[in-house]
């Protein structure tokens, strides 16, 4: 074992729960750890990673994020990629290919942006409809949280009310910045909703609008928010890592943590991590934050089972691991005669959302209908080329397939399942250590929306949109919002961690981010998760204090 | 941000300059007509009062702004009209004495980051509305700045005494009878209240300006300011009165030059409330300006070198999708990915002329890769018209999203040099180095540092000698 | 320019200038080549005889650094390619073809026809799709991104100012000029 390095909070993971906690501490004047596994690489080599990426990965998020062998990602270019990390089973395994980023600034490298809150019945399921489970808490206590992640992030939105997310809820701040206009096919596809009931709203998102914020730049319509946004316009944790530095803290990049080791007081004692050179090192300090996430985490508290911890740390609850969620998502390919233009702004600026409440929700899922802003010339170009094209009539059909084809999306939201579970796989990763295996199936609550409620829906809406072709994906996806894995409850016998993400079991140790999440709503989740993280911070900060 | 509102000031001061000042962004453009206090305020945004003596998110004129400049960090003053803190208890005497001789009621010196050799041409009027102005409109603020300690011997503010004999004017503007009102209002404006001198006019040797070389182009801490006289070639002889107007209205020409730095904030606080006669006043005496020509610039003017031409065609290619940077990058290779995605991969800029092209462009045609490099740097944040210009810096604030070192911000420079601007101007990671610290340190306090008796008996025998030469003329 | 360290910095910069003259004839050595002319090459160059095929296969102006990059990987995985090349060529003149609406029917030989099309595909995709591995042209270049180029910037790079799109739709006949 070599350095032992001291701190008063150490961070493992560099996303943006881990950077927002470390700046608050920072603030406060603690000082601050932070491990990330993977490595540290700056803006302008993902960007040209990108461009210089056969074009038919262009719009493989993960593509221009290739991992280290120690701290791998999925990939799914290739089978064999596909299999090399997350080992997936149950009925819905492909609804579970997370494409998350192990890299210094985590996920949010390539996340769209998009920042809906939770509504307050989102948070009250069970109270409300008798599925799932309520929160720890209720909207009004999350509410000054969300407002200071969002100017905490910078998000713009609308200043109508009539256009805010949640409708008939109060808001303690503005949105720091005005909303983004919308492109044509954004207009056209609310113009369409209006006229059968569906409202289709500008989304509040973590891009400078018309402004700059934080010392970054405003959106200049690049199209390019995933998988990178070229001039760091829209946040991403990564943009906060030199101010973080600039505040005193220390990032230790290609550090992967695989235990955590609790004394005889039940406090975390320390946090040990492998460097590329499989050389163990470990990491003390007061307060430790786990910010990887619903599956980094939940597999680091299990792999660190140990006498004192036998089924893991943070685990006699047997709740780690469980109660996976993510939205999972069907999606619509559909072709139209009229143009219908997406690609101006933004890759995602909208969504519709009031179709996610209602007491339908006894029955089955909400869920969220968008469609993808994404310039769709690089799919068209590709596709007017496989149909042996040339000439003038090859520019037609190419100018065809991407102003007259979209993609339309349905995201339901999730219930805590406790048999949708991550466990340790006797698969091993290129540490020796072991991979997650997730066991993933989307449940009858999911099952009966998507044949009761939205396919009907989704077609509604493409043919409203005057659609010739309609191709709805066989299976549900992923929509890379990981939830679940450390969930919050007020009952440690169900929950692993309180209403602060602080463990039931170890008063030090935290756990924030969406694996907290009590349910998971039909929105993108990354806005709960730094609201949570804000919340978390809060606790820290006041514990170190007192402490 | 702190650093970005002391770019002009840290400018100025690089021979000490700026004490400038305006108003807060007061409406102006009408005030000529309706009383002294409205008159007041127009002359307060003319002389960009507000620039210097605003700390960033500090109350209008309440001063605390620090100007790092080669002699030390220098705290702007208030000048509200607090009785404790301020200049509340001044006569208008006492306020016409520090405006325009660089003497506190104190009766101590004030440095000539204040640019009292330019506001010394103030008239009377002028003088006495500004003074009704800040007495009756400004609202007072009490809290006291920082106060300012330069190292030992500048700390000795008497010691100005002597640079006020061989430098100080004291002579308001005299009108030239021969020319035309409007041009008399521009030489008024530009030698007067708008200092325009005091960063564009190249210094001498104990920071003087040098009224030979008159608005001839000036290094001022990271940023240049260039040469604003008549030459077709080194200066903005080429520029129609139009293109003046609106560059000093905008802060922004296609095809020609954008305003940043110190000019940024020009033009953010002071120019763009000039009332549209002002602006052709001006633009009228600075075309009558006498040419100073650079050498250096041989016979291209920094205006029309470049041309559009792809920087992508130079990276791409079978290429490694890589999971770390590469650390020995191409010129090529930073200009895609920090610059192109905005200017464009042929650097032609944005087509509704937002992002400027960088060919054509007075940054990249200049014989001095000053600018082009504390663009970089520190980026650009221009507010006019209530519309933002901006450019995020690269790493000239440690908390920059995007961190260039030396050496890559020099290569970067040069390739934008080579490629789409003046080839032969060399660009070195020791100046980038120097820019980003600053710019130039003084001479002046190597000098004093290192030889105070010397130093001291050459300045001492340069004011004799500026005495003498007064006397006999 | 008259204060002692302006003074300095000029002389530094005579003293580099040698060398700043050396890197700008370098980095320009690589430029593109004149502008060719529109009929057939009578010089014996290989990418000369590219260009003048690729003319007739796509109506777009061309460039000839990318299409110098592309014929050299085409030769790399294409047995024999300039010999390909100069057949399509005497093809094109001796159907006095004008434009590739008029070429293509006229190529009856399916190994032509395939050869053609991966040359029009390599211009439009920036890419060529190799036995192993794919071999990349460009990307800004590819001429798929061109007939959207009126609506969609190319993906990564600015669209306009900040938010200055709207939500005006174009016309799909309103094909930008290329």
């Amino acid at each position: 074992m070599l350095s032992n390095l001291s701190s008063d909070v150490i961070i493992v993971g560099t996303g943006v729960v881990g950077c927002l906690i470390a700046e608050q501490a920072l603030d406060a004047g603690f000082s601050v750890l932070m491990l990330e596994a993977g490595p540290r690489v700056s803006r302008d080599t993902i960007v040209e990673n990108y461009r210089n990426l056969p074009p038919r990965l262009r719009n493989h998020w993960n593509a221009p994020y290739p991992p280290k062998p120690w701290a791998p990602h999925l990939e799914t270019r290739t089978e064999s990629e596909g299999a090399s990390y997350l080992d997936l089973t149950g009925p819905n395994a492909k609804a579970y290919e997370q494409g998350y980023v192990r890299y210094a600034g985590g996920a949010t490298w390539h996340w769209a942006g998009i920042c809906w809150r939770m509504t307050p019945d989102d948070l009250r399921l069970k109270s409300l409809y008798g599925v799932g489970r309520d929160w720890a808490f209720s909207y009004d206590v999350l509410e000054p949280y969300y407002a200071r992640a969002e100017h905490a992030m910078g998000v713009c939105g609308p200043r109508d009310p009539a256009l805010q997310w949640p409708p008939n809820t109060t808001r303690s701040r503005p949105y720091p910045m005005g909303p983004i206009p919308f492109g044509p096919g954004e207009q056209r596809l609310t113009d369409v909703a209006a006229t059968i009931g569906m409202q289709n709203l500008p989304a509040p998102q973590a891009r400078n609008s018309g402004v700059s914020f934080d010392g970054r730049p405003p959106c200049c319509g690049n199209n390019n928010c995933f998988p990178v946004c070229p001039i760091a316009a829209k946040y991403d944790a990564a943009t906060a890592l030199p101010r973080i530095e600039a505040k005193g803290g220390k990032i230790i990049t290609n550090a992967v943590a695989y235990r955590v080791e609790t004394n005889s007081q039940k406090k975390i004692e320390a946090i040990h991590y492998f460097d590329p050179n499989k050389t163990s090192h470990s990491v003390s300090g007061k307060i430790f934050v786990l910010a990887c996430n619903g599956i980094e985490t939940p597999k680091l508290l299990l792999l660190s089972a140990d006498e004192k911890n036998p089924h893991g740390v943070a685990n006699s609850s047997d709740q780690v691991g469980r109660n996976m969620m993510d939205q999972p998502k069907l999606v619509a390919d559909v072709e139209m005669t009229e143009p219908l233009w997406t690609g101006v702004g933004p890759v995602q600026s909208s969504s519709i959302m009031n179709t996610s409440q209602g007491d339908f929700r006894r029955d089955y899922a909400g869920a969220m209908f968008r469609m993808e802003n994404m310039a769709r010339s690089t799919l068209g170009g590709l596709a007017a080329l496989e149909k042996g094209l040339y000439g003038k009539a090859l520019d037609q059909e190419i100018r065809r397939l991407s102003a007259c084809t979209a993609r339309l999306t349905v995201e339901h939201e999730p219930l805590p399942l406790s048999f949708n579970r991550l466990t340790l796989s006797d698969k091993k990763d290129w540490l020796g250590l072991s991979r997650p295996r997730i066991y993933y199936d989307v449940g009858d609550y999911v099952r009966r929306s998507a044949t009761q409620y939205t396919v009907p829906l989704l077609k509604k809406l493409a043919i409203a949109l005057g659609a010739t072709d309609i191709k709805i994906s066989p299976e549900f996806l992923h929509s890379d919002h990981i939830m679940g894995g450390t969930i919050m409850g007020n009952d440690p016998a169900d929950s692993v961690v309180d209403a602060d993400c602080r463990a039931h079991d170890h008063d030090n140790l935290f756990l924030p981010g969406g694996g907290a999440m009590t349910t998971g709503g039909s929105g993108n989740s990354t806005i709960t998760m730094a609201a949570l993280a804000i919340k978390a911070a809060d606790a820290i900060v006041g514990q170190l204090n007192h402490g | 941000m702190a650093n970005l509102m002391h770019r002009r000031l840290s400018a100025k001061l690089s021979f000490f300059a700026a004490f400038s000042g305006a108003v807060f962004l007061c409406s102006s453009a009408s005030a000529r007509s309706e009383g002294a206090t409205d008159q007041g305020a127009y002359i307060a945004v003319t002389s960009d009062c507000v620039a210097c003596h605003t700390a960033p998110d500090g109350k209008p004129f309440a001063g605390g702004l620090a100007m790092k400049t080669p002699l030390g960090t220098m705290y702007s003053t208030n000048i509200t009209p607090s009785t404790t803190f301020g200049i509340g208890d001044y006569t208008e005497a006492d306020f016409s004495r520090a405006v325009r001789k660089g003497i506190r009621k104190d009766r101590n010196n004030l440095y000539p980051a204040m640019p009292y050799t330019a506001y010394s041409k103030m008239t009377d009027r002028d003088l006495h509305d500004l003074y009704v102005y800040f007495m009756k409109s400004v609202q007072p603020v009490e809290t006291a700045p920082p106060k300012t300690s330069l190292p030992f011997p500048m700390n000795i503010r008497s010691s100005m005494i002597f640079w006020n004999i061989l430098f100080r004017n004291d002579r308001v503007f005299q009108p030239d009878l021969s020319r035309s009102e409007e041009w008399n209002r521009g030489a008024y404006l530009v030698q007067g209240p708008a200092h325009c001198g005091t960063c564009h006019t190249p210094r001498g040797f104990l920071m003087q300006e040098k009224p030979s070389e008159s608005l001839g182009g000036a290094s001022l801490g990271s940023w240049y300011a260039p040469n604003i006289t008549s030459d077709k070639i080194s200066g903005i002889g080429s520029w129609s009165a139009e293109n003046i107007k609106t560059y000093l209205k905008s802060g922004h020409i296609d095809g020609l030059a954008q305003a940043a730095g110190g000019m940024g904030e020009a033009v953010e606080h002071s120019f763009q409330h000039f009332t549209d006669d002002d602006l052709q006043a001006v633009a009228t005496y600075l075309a009558s300006v006498k040419p100073v020509h650079d050498p250096e610039d041989g016979n291209t003017s920094r205006f029309t070198l470049g041309r559009a031409t792809s920087s992508a065609d130079r990276v791409r290619g079978d290429q490694p999708i890589r999971s770390e940077d590469n650390s020995d990058m191409t010129g090529a290779e930073l200009f895609m990915g920090n610059c192109a995605s905005c200017h464009n991969f042929k650097a032609e800029g944005s087509r509704d002329g937002y992002y400027p092209s960088l060919w054509h462009n007075s940054v990249t045609g200049a014989s001095n890769a000053d600018n082009l490099i504390a663009t970089i740097l520190f980026g650009v944040d221009r507010h006019v018209s209530g519309v933002e210009a901006f450019m995020p810096g690269f790493g000239g604030r440690k908390s920059d999203a995007a961190q260039l070192n030396d050496e890559e911000i020099a290569k970067l420079t040069k390739y934008v040099l080579n490629t789409y601007g003046r080839p032969q101007v060399s660009v070195s990671g020791a100046q980038v180095k120097m820019i980003r610290e600053g710019g130039a340190k003084s001479p002046l306090l190597a000098l004093t540092r290192f030889g105070m008796a010397g130093s001291m008996i050459i300045i001492t025998l340069a004011c004799i000698r500026g005495v003498f030469r007064r006397i006999r003329t | 320019m008259g204060s002692p360290c302006t003074k300095l910095k000029i002389n530094r910069r005579r003293l580099l200038l040698g060398m700043s003259a050396l890197a700008t004839a370098a980095s320009f050595a690589q430029s593109r080549g004149l502008a060719e002319s529109s009929g057939p090459p009578s010089q014996t160059d290989p990418v000369s005889h590219f260009m003048f095929v690729s003319r007739i296969l796509v109506p777009h102006e061309l460039d000839r650094f990318v299409g110098h990059r592309i014929h050299g990987a085409l030769s790399d995985i294409e047995e024999d390619f300039d010999n390909k090349i100069k057949e399509l060529q005497d093809l094109i003149i001796k159907t006095s073809s004008v434009d590739v609406e008029h070429f293509m029917p006229t190529l009856t030989d399916i190994k032509q026809k395939n050869t053609a099309m991966k040359i029009i595909s390599a211009w439009y995709s920036g890419v060529i799709n190799g036995k192993s591995k794919d071999h990349i042209i460009g990307f800004e270049s590819s001429l798929m991104y061109k007939v959207t180029n009126d609506v969609m910037t190319i993906p990564s790079y600015a669209k306009s100012a900040p938010n200055g799109w709207n939500s005006t739709a174009v016309s799909l006949l309103n094909m930008p000029s290329f």
